[in-house]
């Protein structure tokens, strides 16, 4: 696809590719206007926040904001970030492990109510979280969780697992059978060719599945609000919260603090990219 | 090694049968070639060797043991598949080794094994690659290495050359008739390329909508077809076909539509008991010469020339009778079917396959003689052979 679209891209006439490459300027410069703001917000002292210079990194800057959230007791970020490291990465982890399996399932064999499972899995996720909040809160209610991250993961697995396991069997579907089977022949069970074989050549699609999944606990907000009311349990996305306050709030801070919020997953994004290129399978089948 | 026996053997899927009972004897340490058209099930038989399908109905033998509730892992055979299913993530020596390790072969035993099949396939310097990075022709070498580090019992491969181009695919054959003579190993290859049964196979299987037509040597399905569908299969260009009467009554003749050619005396027993009757005529296109003829047993047949072919060292002549001179005996007149009379007003298309000093062009009238003594004829209804 991209080696087309880099050849069609090839052939078009200059004012053509004049025109692209405008609008991904736009569209790259709406995109990283915001974040860009925030950053410089971050730098800014306190006296000139709402200082009305363009300029990025403000004359005057200083790492004071992200000093004070970083090393102020009284603020916890470090708890925030803890605790939704937490939950992501046990929801990552419990999507892969439980999405995995039931993707193959699907992807490789034959059972009664197949289709009409994947659809409902689709089904679900036509529901926005919110709209599910109140049964979720009462389901929680009765099984003891709120105020338990436990409480917080079930529902963040409930939103990721469809989602992962729609992913999974759309990418195990492309690994030819031959493969499974030649491993049967070399002297696996079913169980182990999807270990030995299946698995670490699904890489790609568990990479992305993870980082979904981890992305979707990690700035969750409303959910958490539901389910966490103990400040020490809070995320960060309920822990920034509170540095605003009734009257007045601290918009430094609370920038530094968004910043510092959105390195663990720059940093997953990278790890992950070199896994995010499919094409492993390749040379497995065929000339 | 080990025999391989198939005792009614069947296959379903759903209402569709695809194996309809066969029995089949493959003896030890032979090279047998299941040969056949698309869907004849073929490979459907080799998946239920190698246990990737499950039998309906029938027994499978491996050795003295009965296999049928056994696992692929614990029949001891080893497979090529067509897509060579080479595992992405590992290198050629992994690839190699995957199956001996989990079989708990020491590691000494397993760089061993793999070095020995390695050298054997000249794979020594690609060992440490990734499958993509090979050609066709070396992954196929490492599918194939893959399956002898193992030592198992049987070979089983489904169309392992499919993939290759037309020049390595003849060098591959001739490296695996070698691989098989230097190992003895019991192999079962499938394909539908009757050049590689013909030139690979100890025995060749012919395969049909889910039926055995005819097991033997390539020279006993190509001179001795069982019946018509093999005659018809086996050869290229494929053996011609003309519909005929027997007619005659102490001498015998095939009376074609357009055309009469005697049988052979030591013939004339095998098809008395056609005599007034439709069978089919067949002759392979080799068999067919240019020439005049000597007027008594090989009478010239005169036809036109549609196409012609130049291959080189043949030329395909594909001919036409044309229509016209009808001689039946009055005796046999009488029993003429409607079919035949059918027949009677439709040119006979035909193909010979002639020397290429021939002067024939397209559009010419030639005369061509048969072949009798290496002519076949066939019950018209059975389509078994008669002779």
């Amino acid at each position: 696809m991209a080696g087309t679209f880099f050849k069609r891209a090839k052939g078009d006439s200059s004012f053509k590719r004049l025109l692209i490459n405008l609008i991904l300027i736009v569209a790259c410069a709406a995109a990283l206007y915001p974040v860009l703001r925030v950053i410089t917000v971050s730098l800014r002292p306190s006296g000139s926040v709402f200082s009305m210079d363009l300029s990025l990194i403000p004359p005057d800057a200083t790492l004071a904001s992200y000093q004070s959230i970083l090393f102020d007791p009284k603020v916890g970020f470090w708890t925030w970030i803890g605790n939704s490291l937490m939950v992501s990465v046990i929801t990552a982890m419990v999507a892969l492990i439980l999405a995995a399996p039931a993707a193959y399932a699907f992807s490789r064999f034959k059972f009664a109510g197949k289709q009409p499972g994947l659809i409902f899995l689709l089904v679900t996720q036509f529901f926005p979280a919110t709209m599910l909040l109140l049964p979720l809160y009462m389901m929680l209610i009765q099984l003891s969780l709120i105020n338990n991250f436990w409480g917080l993961i079930l529902c963040y697995m409930s939103i990721a697992l469809p989602f992962s396991i729609w992913i999974l069997k759309g990418y195990f579907d492309t690994i030819p059978n031959d493969l499974e089977e030649a491993a049967y022949i070399d002297g696996t069970t079913p169980l182990g060719a999807f270990f030995r074989v299946i698995l670490p050549l699904s890489t790609p699609a568990l990479s992305i599945t993870a980082l979904f999944s981890f992305m979707t606990a990690w700035s969750e907000f409303i959910i958490a609000r539901v389910v966490l009311q103990k400040q020490a349990l809070f995320t960060w996305p309920l822990g920034t919260v509170t540095l605003q306050g009734a009257y007045y709030t601290n918009w430094g801070p609370f920038s530094a603090a968004a910043v510092l919020i959105s390195i663990p997953v720059v940093i997953l994004f990278l790890l992950t990219s070199k896994y995010l290129v499919s094409g492993l399978t390749l040379g497995a089948v065929k000339g | 090694m080990a025999e391989v026996r198939l005792v009614n053997l069947a296959k379903a899927f759903g209402p569709v049968q695809i194996l309809k009972g066969i029995d089949l004897t493959i003896p030890d340490g032979e090279f047998v070639v299941l040969l056949g058209p698309s869907g004849c099930g073929k490979t459907t038989t080799l998946r239920l060797i190698a246990g990737l399908e499950e039998a309906t109905s029938g027994e499978i033998f491996i050795g003295e043991r009965k296999v049928n509730d056994l696992p692929p892992k614990e029949r001891d055979i080893a497979m090529v598949f067509q897509s060579y299913a080479l595992y992405p993530h590992m290198t050629v020596f992994d690839n190699m080794a995957f199956g001996l390790r989990l079989h708990g072969v020491r590691r000494e035993e397993v760089d061993r094994r793999v070095m020995e099949a390695a050298e054997m396939l000249e794979l020594t310097p690609l060992l440490a690659r990734k499958p993509r990075a090979l050609s066709g022709g070396q992954r196929q070498r490492v599918a194939v290495g893959r399956a002898i580090v193992r030592n198992p019992k049987v070979f089983l491969m489904d169309e392992p050359l499919s993939n290759l181009d037309a020049k390595l695919r003849v060098q591959t054959r001739v490296e695996l008739s070698k691989l098989h003579m230097k190992l003895g190993v019991t192999t079962i290859y499938v394909t539908h390329d009757q050049m590689e049964a013909m030139t690979l196979g100890n025995l060749v299987v012919i395969m049909n909508q889910g039926i055995i037509q005819q097991m033997g040597t390539p020279s006993d399905v190509y001179d001795r077809p069982a019946n018509k569908f093999v005659a018809g299969f086996v050869g290229s260009p494929p053996m011609n076909f003309f519909p005929a009467l027997v007619d005659g009554e102490e001498e015998l003749f095939f009376q074609m539509a357009s055309f009469r050619l005697p049988v052979l005396p030591e013939r004339c027993a095998a098809l008395a008991p056609y005599r007034g009757k439709d069978v089919v005529f067949g002759i392979r296109p080799e068999d067919i010469n240019m020439g005049g003829g000597d007027g008594a047993v090989h009478i010239p047949v005169t036809a036109k020339v549609d196409v012609l072919e130049l291959l080189g060292a043949e030329i395909f002549l594909y001919l036409s009778s044309p229509e016209g001179i009808f001689v039946a005996s009055s005796a046999s007149q009488k029993l003429l079917s409607q079919k035949f009379l059918k027949l009677k007003a439709t040119a006979v298309s035909f193909i010979a396959r002639v020397d290429p000093s021939t002067p024939a062009k397209e559009g010419d009238s030639v005369q061509v003689v048969f072949n009798l003594g290496r002519s076949h004829a066939f019950d018209a209804d059975s389509e078994r052979a008669i002779y």
